[in-house]
């Protein structure tokens, strides 16, 4: 009898920011720092580490040859520098991965940069600076508005510098402060830009999502909104049968394989690859293999075949590939229909009991 | 004279973990791979959907690719020595979630980039005599040490192999390459007319290593062509080949 394991997919965040376009494409430059993550690895943090994810709201890329995101305290005017490199496609982010100020929460998406600013969850200030010279100002409302190389510019909390009338909201533990449509408004006024939402970084390789009229200034008529949602990777493995009966045998015979039914569950869309092995037979070794037939989507691996048993390799041999996929799977799961019997006559051996494990492995992409 | 021996290979028998429900093995776990700073940690989680307990050895071990982008646990890879799982053994009560802390040492002193680990589960066999069989699942674990990120990706040759191109790409960045659809662009021309973007069959690229990217060239496309290759994430790269289809 066949069982199949319903999957609890654990959804870890959802959520949105959800404002109004009416202000999208105002603003002066580009490349703008569209979330911030100040809590990293603190307790009850969502993620392990600080995060400044940049958005390029314009419609050409971005060089990032020599640019920096620079941060400094609420009042300091001591900033630390982090490089970046490569370039930032129109409507693409950029995520940029900062210190942990402790062991909890998830990783971050893989980041474009890493640096080792440690962003206070109370109060500071992040510069998008075209330029690697650490900026000098900040100590007062305004200071920075007229330095060299400033793309952006953001106060939050207690800082003492920031765009426009006040400085943005703080995040807490489990949010990020984001910039308003996605990214694209800038209206140089960071308490109008910026709002709270439940932190959800993205990296370079977040599909491109334009701003509709960047750089133009218009603004539009109706109100958008965007939702994010992280959902964990999830991997399950489950078999048809824990054990194989053969039954009683004599030497000489040929036998029918076992069925064994192996049900793969992956929502990664690189897929996985599957593998086995065993351990040789006490008190001495039998002649062991497996066929295998792939499921939808799966491809077999080289030496694999539904009809022929290919012998099984005893550990710490290498494993024999039974097969993989290359997207997710369905959510009834992959049924990977394996065979396991002896590759020939079984041998004279002495009479006894004769136990091995078959050991099946499933590893994403 | 010859002995004909009786061969008994046990009927193992496992006796049902209650009525009508075989016992069975199987595991779920979450996160399926992680990416972990260096003096960070995270927490898998895994859960028990059979009706009896699931016992689980955990340990760390290591991660290469083969030249397709398949996973083959090694002893240990480059990350192998920077992680360690909190729990040796863990076990999950039917229906329940279990979880095992993962924490990667501050690897201070070693240059920035990625270092592939992973951390193997393994459920224990039902026991009993026969032939057991049991379930392992590999989490990739990339560990990060912070610094200057390089990101660079080298094309080398194409292969036609029947109806699929082999492309060969080389990172010589220090951060692991995810090659998908968006990265290593190739397109099938005939002339000034594009005939096919291709889609890749996704794959990771470690830092300095080597490997192919696999296109699979529609029915509908034969003869001479010209293939352009671009690479473009981070940095910009192209190859052009001539290549019989």
């Amino acid at each position: 009898m066949r069982h199949r394991h319903l999957l609890l997919v654990p959804l870890v965040i959802a959520l949105l920011c959800a404002s109004s376009a009416a202000h999208a494409g105002s603003g002066s430059t580009s490349l703008v720092v569209a979330q911030l993550y100040a809590s990293g690895g603190n307790s009850g943090a969502t993620y392990a580490n600080d995060y400044v994810e940049l958005f390029n709201r314009g419609t050409s890329s971005v060089d990032l040859t020599g640019w920096t995101v620079q941060y400094a305290s609420a009042a300091s005017t001591s900033w630390s520098a982090t490089a970046l490199s490569g370039t930032v496609a129109p409507g693409r982010a950029y995520l940029v991965q900062l210190a942990s100020g402790g062991t909890n929460g998830v990783s971050l998406p893989a980041a474009d940069a890493t640096g080792t600013s440690n962003l206070a969850a109370t109060g500071g200030k992040v510069a998008v600076v075209n330029g690697a010279t650490p900026l000098s100002c900040g100590a007062t409302a305004g200071s920075c508005a007229g330095s060299a190389g400033v793309a952006d510019f953001v106060g939050y909390g207690t800082a003492a510098d920031f765009e426009g009338a006040d400085a943005a909201p703080a995040p807490d533990a489990t949010s990020a402060i984001a910039r308003a449509a996605g990214g694209c408004t800038d209206t140089d006024s960071n308490t109008d830009d910026f709002s709270t939402i439940a932190a959800a970084p993205v990296n370079s390789s977040a599909p491109a999502s334009p701003c509709s009229g960047s750089g133009g200034g218009s603004s539009s008529a109706f109100a958008s909104a965007s939702v994010r949602l992280q959902i964990q990777p999830v991997i399950a493995i489950a078999l048809g049968q824990p054990t194989l009966d053969f039954g009683g045998l004599v030497a000489g015979a040929t036998t029918q394989p076992v069925s064994e039914s192996v049900t793969v569950t992956s929502n990664d869309t690189a897929g996985y690859t599957l593998t086995a092995h065993r351990s040789a037979f006490t008190p001495r070794d039998l002649p062991l293999g497996l066929s295998a037939t792939a499921p939808s989507g799966g491809s077999l691996g080289a030496g694999i075949s539904p009809t022929t048993l290919a012998a099984l390799p005893i550990a710490p041999a290498a494993d024999l590939a039974i097969g993989s996929t290359s997207a997710a799977a369905p959510a009834a799961g992959d049924i990977w229909a394996t065979k396991i019997g002896f590759t020939g006559p079984l041998p004279s051996v002495p009479a006894g009991q004769y136990t091995a494990t078959v050991t099946y492995t499933v590893i994403p992409r | 004279m010859r002995v004909v021996l009786l061969v008994l290979l046990a009927a193992a028998t496992v006796a049902p973990a209650s009525a009508g429900a075989p016992r069975r093995s199987g595991l779920a776990v979450w996160p399926a791979r992680a990416t972990l700073v260096a003096g960070s940690a995270t927490t898998l989680r895994i859960a028990n959907r059979t009706r009896s307990s699931v016992s689980v050895a955990v340990r760390a071990l290591g991660l290469t690719l083969d030249l397709h982008g398949s996973p083959r646990l090694v002893r240990a890879s480059a990350g192998t020595s920077l992680v360690s799982v909190r729990t040796a053994h863990v076990v999950v009560a039917p229906g329940a979630v279990g979880s095992v802390g993962v924490r990667v040492s501050a690897g201070r002193g070693l240059p920035p980039g990625d270092r592939p680990a992973l951390v193997l589960l393994t459920a224990r066999s039902a026991g009993g005599a026969g032939i057991g069989v049991r379930v392992r699942i590999g989490v990739p674990v990339e560990v990060r040490v912070p610094g200057l990120v390089r990101r660079r990706l080298v094309l080398g040759a194409l292969r036609v192999r029947g109806r699929r191109l082999e492309l060969a790409v080389r990172n010589s960045g220090n951060v692991t390459e995810r090659l998908g659809r968006d990265s290593v662009v190739v397109e099938v021309w005939r002339g000034s007319r594009r005939l096919a973007t291709l889609q890749p069959r996704p794959r990771d690229l470690f830092p300095r290593a080597r490997g192919v990217v696999e296109y699979r060239v529609p029915k509908r496309i034969h003869g001479k062509a010209r293939v352009r290759a671009r690479v473009s994430v981070p940095t910009t790269g192209r190859r052009a080949f001539s290549v019989a289809l």
